[in-house]
């Protein structure tokens, strides 16, 4: 086996006894481990996550990549505690900050959310009220978790606005979400992500509905907060390009499966996995000069309820073996800070 | 513009093209408000046969509303639509019916697009059946053809558009759209909706398809990267104005009118090496009420002066072929 | 192993299991069977529906036949008891000794009917006049059935429908050859006050399915304004308009009843529940319990069946907003 080569035990069964090895650090603020996340539907059992491990540091940027049925979004939404019947984290453990939030009663966990972990969604429009203008959905926030007087509460947010830099913010605290662009709600919803000074921020899909200004616009100020606040990021996206400009780290998700995790850099220099290889050779470029055809990986992206057997990438892969479509890939650590999820991650490094 | 439209082997042509909306909905508050929504607003272009035309802009530039105008989904408030130098603007009834012969187009959302409650098979056979263009008998060979010909095997034929996954519907749409041998395909972000794995196996789909069938696309996107693979030539629009019209290669090279440069260096490239992204301030104004003189001043990163808020700056032709609607290049006109 | 099994499938061979397509009937069928509540309603609603169609096989009596009372006693009589011919009434008897258990079974039974009809005429009604207000919305055509589906909506149905009865007058109409039966005046006149309600939710799920892309795409497809309405446009609004037409049975039922209870409606001697409950109207304090009793039992059970089936049929059909109802 190849995989010993590399010093890597597996169990024959196909299942994954992920080794930490790395030393639980101060800095470290959120440790995912085996997290395995389901939800039990009519049609079947929907494996979203399937034995997931991750972890974020204090001020970096941890990119999460991935098409629809990744899993990327059911990973975040574990984290926060908000996965619902049908839906069951079935076994793992997610640390925040050594402590388990699996074990957190609600009432815990709604101290926790919003206040140490928040979260941005991607569409801004249902993920404000629309009955309340912004100010008071700002103040409301704060209300949970500060004990702040409404003047103290009125002029935070005017601050917090003037920090994710809205135009006119004490003109805007009485606008109604639908007053508001697409790029000004998002906006009301950093500041409201970060209101409490939260330690880690999670941005899924934080620009998929905008446009390419505002996108950039956005980012910018991302970057600045980070920077200003030293939280930990983890930006849930399908959009390589937005990763490789605002992330440190980047995992690559498959069908519930991280299947690959490299530093930014090493990710786009010398991508390992072949879903990640095709993705980038698929999407069109700027900067390349233009192909007569684009070389688009074969096949769609599985259901969730009916996954191939063996590796869930097999069906699609050019370089699938037999063994790919019997037994699941382990991940395993191929370099300081690089993971692979491949039987042929041996072929691949060089 | 009006220098783009003396070429003859153009088979769509747009002059002067305008659509105005009522900024309220039912007549009563018309009456009390006549606002208008500028949403295109005196566009020029053309399209040679056999080529691809890009349309870009963000969300509120007018690139949809130039589609469907051009489609004759919605009637233009001014302006021609001339296919085969014939203005379709005018037409109705049985002209109108045609014409659908002719242009076709594909849609956004493949799954607002097919009707949730029809198989693929009655999908792509309702244009033959309305155009009566294939007997009975024959019906079911043809159908079988045009589903191969989107790469989609005899079985789909049978599936509800919740069956397939959203690249399977796309191809379903394109087969729809086939079905009546067009010649002028309108592109409407089909591949937005789509995954990212799934994208270039649908570019390369109509790309093929184009050699094929010779066809003539209008492929309207957000997206650049996606434009500048599939296009002859590209139109930037900004607040229902064309602002650049220049063939892929130059105006990807070399960006003329402000926002088109601004747009490029707004896009993020897959490469962690690539540098700061270019962030251009403020966000689209109003349509109701565009900016006086050039509608991208107040956003624009290099104005020249007085003459960007007082005059509205005409097309201009540079010698590479480019047509540009910018102050900073009144000189430089053929 | 070696690189050369490369396996490529084609596209086809990979097409994962997507989620399987029901038919309208089948997936209706498979929401509301879950729901126990509305299967109740269901079997309720099946339940007066053999009795109204086999009335006659049920009813132990002719229902306008007239008994007398033995001697000593008089009409009506309790449940149970005997007439002087020595026939048994079940339910009792009436002011003039008719059996009421066969007069509410033929009383379910025109009661039934003229709602059923009713319904017929306000769904045809109503999704013309909504279907093509949706599809012009904006235009006057528009504006001009909307206004007086407004109208006709703020008046409470009941003093509607006796205005509509007062204008068209009680008993047979006769239009040059063509002869209406009271009973279909009456189920044009409920018709006419429920077809707003109609006309509105049509013109509501007509304009949410013109914003979708199926209907740009019929339209450069080649078909004309007709064509879509009928063909793309009509079988999306089906299961919207099945919801709002069995919870309107419910009220249809109620406004029947009420308009033969008024003396508005059907005309004694035919037998209806409404008739029945306004006779019973004057033993009440004289110890006839089983008089209003039994005519209002058996319209209580039909409202109730219909308002169950309505519900588990809105929760069936559209999954989404039943859970935005419930929260």
């Amino acid at each position: 086996m190849r995989s010993e080569s590399l010093g890597i035990s597996t169990e024959s069964s196909g299942s994954i006894v992920f080794q930490w090895e790395d030393m639980v650090e101060d800095s470290r603020l959120l440790e995912i481990r085996n997290l395995v996340t389901r939800f039990y539907t009519e049609e079947g059992v929907v494996r979203a996550v399937d034995g997931n491990s991750l972890h974020l540091d204090a001020g970096e940027t941890l990119g999460i990549v991935g098409e629809s049925g990744s899993g990327k979004t059911v990973t975040a939404l574990s984290i926060m505690g908000l996965i619902e019947n049908p839906g069951l984290i079935e076994s793992g453990s997610i640390l925040f900050r050594g402590d388990e939030l699996l074990e957190k009663t609600q009432q815990e966990m709604l101290e926790i959310r919003g206040k140490e972990i928040a979260m941005v969604f991607q569409d801004p429009m249902n993920s404000l009220n629309p009955t309340l203008t912004v100010g008071d959905q700002i103040a409301r926030v704060l209300h949970f978790h500060t004990s702040l007087s409404r003047r103290e509460k009125k002029r935070r947010a005017i601050e917090l606005l003037r920090q994710v830099e809205m135009p006119e913010p004490e003109k805007r605290l009485g606008n109604y979400p639908h007053q508001l662009s697409g790029g000004m709600r998002q906006r009301v919803l950093i500041a409201m992500a970060i209101s409490c000074n939260p330690t880690v921020v999670i941005l899924d899909e934080p620009t998929t509905a905008l446009d390419v200004t505002i996108e950039a616009q956005i980012f910018e100020l991302v970057d600045k907060l980070k920077a200003q606040f030293d939280m930990g990021i983890i930006l849930i996206t399908h959009d390589l390009a937005v990763v490789a400009n605002s992330c440190d780290r980047v995992i690559v998700m498959y069908a519930g499966r991280i299947v690959e995790e490299a530093p930014v850099i090493d990710l786009y220099e010398n991508p390992l996995h072949p879903y990640t290889r095709g993705l980038l050779n698929s999407i069109p470029q700027l900067d390349k000069e233009k192909q007569e055809r684009l070389p688009s990986i074969p096949g769609e992206v599985p259901e969730l309820i009916t996954l191939p057997e063996g590796c869930n990438f097999s069906p699609r892969c050019k370089y699938a073996v037999e063994k790919c479509m019997h037994d699941d890939p382990p991940i395993i650590k191929i370099a300081p800070g690089r993971r692979l999820a491949c039987w042929k991650a041996g072929e691949f490094i060089e | 513009m009006s220098s783009l439209n003396s070429n003859d082997g153009s088979l769509v042509e747009v002059i002067g093209l305008k659509k105005y909306f009522p900024a309220r909905g039912d007549w009563f508050a018309q009456m009390l408000d006549r606002r208008q929504i500028k949403a295109v607003d005196g566009i020029s272009f053309s399209v040679p046969t056999g080529t691809t035309l890009g349309l870009v802009g963000e969300s509120g530039s007018g690139k949809t509303t130039t589609g469907r105008l051009i489609a004759r989904l919605t009637k233009p408030t001014a302006g021609q639509v001339r296919y085969k130098s014939k203005d379709i603007a005018p037409v109705s009834g049985r002209q109108l019916k045609g014409l659908r012969r002719s242009v076709q187009m594909i849609f956004q959302d493949p799954s607002s697009s097919l009707n949730r409650r029809k198989t693929a098979g009655q999908i792509v056979k309702e244009p033959l059946r309305i155009h009566e263009l294939v007997s009975k008998q024959a019906m079911e060979s043809r159908l079988v053809e045009l589903m191969e010909m989107v790469g989609l095997s005899h079985h789909f034929l049978n599936r509800y558009p919740h069956e397939m996954s959203g690249g399977q519907r796309q191809r379903v749409g394109i087969a729809r759209a086939l079905a009546v041998e067009p010649e002028f395909v309108i592109c409407d972000e089909p591949v937005t909706a789509l995954d990212v794995s799934i994208q270039a196996q649908i570019l390369n789909l109509l790309m093929d398809l184009q050699d094929q069938l010779d066809l003539t696309y209008l492929f309207i996107a957000h997206d650049l990267s996606v434009v500048k693979h599939v296009s002859d030539r590209v139109a930037v629009m900004y607040l229902g104005k064309i602002v650049e019209i220049a063939d892929t290669d130059a105006l990807f090279s070399d960006p003329k009118h402000p926002y088109s440069r601004a747009l490029l260096g707004a896009i993020p490239r897959p490469d962690p090496r690539a540098g700061k992204r270019m962030v251009l301030h403020g966000e689209v104004p109003s349509p109701i009420n565009p900016p006086s003189g050039c509608r991208f001043h107040p956003r624009c990163p290099e104005q020249i002066g007085e003459i960007c808020w007082q005059k509205e700056p005409d097309g201009i032709t540079l010698p590479n072929g480019t047509s540009v609607a910018c102050h900073l290049y009144a000189d430089e006109g053929r | 192993m070696s690189t050369s099994d490369v396996v490529t499938p084609p596209i086809d061979v990979m097409t994962p299991g997507r989620k399987k397509h029901r038919g309208l009937l089948e997936e209706v069928w498979h929401n509301f069977k879950k729901n126990r509540l509305s299967l109740t309603g269901g079997v309720i609603v099946m339940l007066s529906i053999v009795v109204a169609v086999f009335a006659p096989i049920l009813a132990p009596y002719n229902p306008v036949e007239q008994f007398n009372a033995p001697p000593g006693q008089h009409n009506p009589l309790p449940p149970l008891s005997r007439s002087e011919e020595g026939t048994l009434f079940l339910l009792g008897s009436d002011k003039v000794g008719r059996d009421i258990l066969s007069r509410a079974i033929y009383g379910c039974r025109t009661l039934l009917q003229l709602a059923a009809s009713s319904i017929t005429i306000a769904f045809v009604l109503g999704i013309l006049m909504g279907g093509v207000a949706g599809y012009r919305k904006g235009s006057w055509v528009d504006e001009t059935i909307m206004r007086v589906v407004d109208i006709m909506l703020s008046f409470p149905t009941l003093v509607l429908a006796i205005a509509l009865v007062g204008a068209f007058g009680v008993g047979k109409t006769h239009i040059g050859p063509i002869t209406l039966s009271n009973m279909f005046k009456i189920a044009i006149v409920i018709a006419i006050t429920y077809s707003p309600a109609f006309a509105r939710v049509m013109r509501g799920v007509v304009l949410q399915e013109m914003a979708e892309d199926y209907v740009d795409a019929a339209k450069m497809s080649g078909g004309s304004g007709w064509q879509i309405l009928t063909g793309e446009i009509f079988v999306n609004t089906i299961p919207p308009l099945i919801v709002q037409g069995s919870l309107n049975m419910a009220t249809t039922v109620l406004t029947s009843a009420s308009l033969s209870f008024l003396g508005l409606g059907l005309q004694p001697p035919r037998p209806s529940l409404g008739i029945m409950l306004n006779e019973a109207r004057d033993y009440m304090f004289g110890g006839a319990w089983w008089y209003a009793l039994v005519p209002g039992v058996f319209i209580l059970l039909i409202i109730l069946g219909f308002n169950l089936l309505g519900d588990g049929l809105r929760d069936s059909l559209d999954p989404r907003q039943a859970r935005r109802t419930r929260l």
